[in-house]
């Protein structure tokens, strides 16, 4: 399957699509519709959940002994409301196109290529939109990811994001990946004052600059910042992580009225027991943005460095 | 209000997370799956997982003497147990016959597909049966005798030198005749429940609907093929334009399982009876092709995986596990027949469909309670999805045997 995948997503990522087949008695190879569709910055990303390598205690893979040194499920936080039926999961594939066909494309073929071998546990569709060069908003109208600029380099990434030289061969260079689904109550932000939304994060809404600062990205001074700030407690947590957001719009809630959107928080870092897990135990605790969101989901993958040519998804693993 | 031309990037995220199956990774050799365990018999070399090819048959042929034999004394010492009606050891044996019949089944399937379709037809019940509780030793004996007999011609078996073309007309033939004898079990099941419905008899026709049914649907789509018959008998209320008009199975079933009642329910028993009548004829007339019994495997896995799955075909009696172990044995049925012409062609796939049916067929053995299938109200959310990811394998698989014509 693993190959299968690889394949899939070398030919698409090039903008190709598998041949339609020459037999008509036979289901077409490829499902068709991003057939004259360029490739759209089509990528996949790929990652290991911790059930890959150990299930219920038993190793049905024989690939323990590769597990990554931080791989497990997030711990339980204060105030979340998880369903499991969406969280979780032995292998995850993130799909990201400029254009929603093209992604869901890839989604559906990957999906039809691990028919019989890996059934499908939980789907997320995000979006994310902003002008090149600019931080993007999330829902809430806030700008989402500018501590990113803070490890942009070389030696930042390798601070931050990759997984270290103390990891098992795969994994070194490659990356964890967080996911948490968090709802955002948008009816009661919206009603909320101008004032107390930017005291809520401690930036300005519309420049994104914290509180007694005046750019998006000068310095923060932690102590200007609202104690229960949300980007007080990220500074305090003294700890960066690589954000990578998305928001969601689902369905309506029957008894409310209320939209259920939100923000499909994904961050990307070296080590989550040091960098992510306790920055999240902090803000579930403090936060002030707790009032507006509900965490509904959660998973932690282990995403490998990127493939060689003639290489597979995962080889390093089952075949070490 | 809007910017139309917002050149922004615009990313669209999808992300799915997966489960891995259980057992479904036999081609990464990664994990043991959850195939045939070699039984005690002499050959480990032809188990499911590592296929003899026909032309190297050396080691195969032995292993099918091996076998033949060993299979044959044991359905003899079946017999035996029937005669005395010792229900805890025909179950014991009937596991016993399985391991023996999969350890060498590979071999024989590539080898002698026709006298195969023949074991199997016989060997399958058999091990079936000792799964239920309640073991019916007429039908027993019947598939006893038969398999000796199958065992017998395997064992004289000369391997097949018929043409591409021969093989798929001789496993058209062989199908159609399965429909015609499937159909006849209808008619005869069906005035059995029409008599029941007529005698006011509510248990007596609950218990012979559930008889009925499973004729029904093993043959499912044939009876679709005759346009007007099919919506008269197997409509469900929703399919219908004017409920008032509504007839068929599934009228009576509302009646029986919803009100309770049989009142005013014969004049739809009449029509039902000659309904199937009239589809009874039709089929003895019917002259098929190799495309539509092809096409007909893989419209009944659909059946399956859609009406059935969900628990809609069967609205008040729940009994749509029924209806799907059958849909899934008249596909079976069609994989059995075509296996002649897929070892021609694709060797590799009647290997994976074999597989394929096996778990599906083990999985689904796992839900009968007292003989009978458990309601489809009582299965968890866990459990449908299991049967149904079971049952995407197998389509996956069947919708690619047309590549065979």
């Amino acid at each position: 399957m693993l190959k299968d995948w690889t394949r899939f997503c070398d030919l698409s990522a090039k903008g190709g699509t598998m041949s339609l087949g020459d037999n008509p008695l036979v289901p077409p190879t490829d499902t068709g519709e991003t057939l004259e569709l360029p490739p759209s910055r089509l990528t996949v990303t790929l990652g290991f959940g911790p059930s890959f390598f150990i299930k219920d205690g038993v190793d049905r893979f024989g690939i323990a002994q590769t597990m990554p040194l931080h791989l497990k499920d997030i711990p339980r936080m204060a105030r979340e409301n998880i369903d499991p039926g969406i969280s979780g999961g032995d292998v995850c594939l993130q799909i990201c196109a400029d254009d929603q066909q093209v992604a869901f494309h890839a989604v559906r073929n990957l999906i039809r290529l691990s028919t019989g071998r890996a059934s499908l546990k939980w789907m997320q569709e995000g979006f994310a939109s902003g002008t090149p060069g600019k931080t993007p908003r999330n829902l809430f109208g806030f700008k989402d990811g500018t501590a990113n600029q803070l490890h942009d380099s070389a030696q930042g990434y390798d601070e931050v994001v990759w997984a270290g030289a103390d990891e098992p061969a795969w994994m070194r260079g490659g990356s964890y990946m967080a996911y948490r689904k968090i709802q955002m109550k948008l009816e009661s932000w919206d009603r909320t004052s101008l004032s107390d939304q930017e005291a809520t994060f401690g930036r300005s809404k519309v420049s994104g600059a914290a509180f007694g600062a005046k750019g998006e990205f000068d310095a923060v001074d932690a102590a200007k910042l609202p104690e229960h700030s949300h980007v007080r407690l990220a500074k305090d947590s003294k700890q960066q992580i690589h954000r990578r957001a998305y928001s969601y719009t689902d369905k309506v809630d029957p008894r409310t009225g209320n939209v259920d959107a939100g923000l499909l928080f994904i961050s990307y870092q070296r080590d989550p027991d040091r960098q992510f897990v306790p920055m999240l135990r902090m803000m579930q605790n403090k936060d002030a943005l707790n009032a507006y969101v509900s965490h509904i989901a959660s998973a932690m993958f282990a995403c490998p460095s990127g493939l060689q040519p003639g290489q597979y998804f995962g080889q390093r693993i089952l075949e070490s | 209000m809007m910017k139309k031309t917002s050149i922004g990037i615009v990313t669209i995220a999808g992300m799915l997370a997966l489960s891995a199956c259980n057992g479904g990774s036999n081609n990464e050799g990664a994990s043991p799956s959850a195939s045939s365990s070699a039984s005690s018999s002499a050959s480990s070399s032809a188990t499911a997982a590592s296929p003899v090819s026909s032309s190297a048959s050396a080691d195969g042929s032995s292993a099918i003497q091996t076998g033949t034999a060993q299979l044959l004394d044991q359905t003899n010492q079946l017999q035996g147990l029937i005669e005395k009606k010792d229900a805890e050891g025909v179950k014991t044996l009937g596991k016993t016959i399985n391991e023996t019949w999969l350890s060498f089944e590979n071999a024989v399937r590539q080898t002698f597909p026709l006298e195969y379709t023949d074991v199997e037809k016989y060997e399958m019940p058999i091990f079936s049966a000792s799964a239920y509780d309640k073991i019916d030793f007429d039908a027993l004996k019947a598939n006893a005798d038969g398999l000796a007999g199958a065992l017998a011609k395997l064992q004289n078996a000369k391997p097949s030198t018929a043409s591409a073309s021969e093989l798929l007309k001789e496993a058209v033939k062989k199908y159609q005749q399965y429909v015609v004898d499937q159909t006849n079990k209808l008619t005869d099941q069906t005035q059995a429940f029409v008599d029941a419905v007529k005698a006011g008899n509510v248990d007596a026709a609950k218990a012979e609907y559930v008889k009925a049914r499973v004729y029904y649907e093993t043959i499912e789509p044939i009876a679709e093929s005759f346009g007007e018959l099919d919506p008269k008998i197997d409509a469900r209320l929703a399919d219908v334009d004017d409920p008032s008009a509504w007839t068929g199975f599934h009228e009576i079933e509302k009646a029986l399982w919803v009100d309770n009642s049989l009142a005013g329910q014969d004049k739809f028993a009449d029509q039902l009876i000659a309904d199937v009548k009239a589809l009874q004829a039709e089929v003895q007339k019917l002259e098929l092709d190799p495309k539509t019994v092809v096409a007909g495997a893989m419209e009944l896995l659909n059946e399956a995986a859609t009406s059935k799955i969900t628990g809609e075909e069967e609205l008040y009696s729940h009994i749509d596990l029924v209806d799907l172990a059958a849909n899934v044995d008249g596909s079976k049925t069609v994989y059995l027949s075509i296996i002649p012409a897929l070892n021609e062609s694709n060797v590799e796939l009647a290997d994976k469909l074999d597989q394929a049916f096996q778990e599906m067929e083990k999985a689904l053995s796992g839900f009968i309670k007292d003989g009978q299938y458990v309601a489809y109200t009582e299965l968890t959310t866990d459990q449908i999805r299991e049967i149904s990811d079971r049952l995407s394998a197998l389509s996956e698989l069947m919708s690619q045997t047309a590549a065979i014509l």
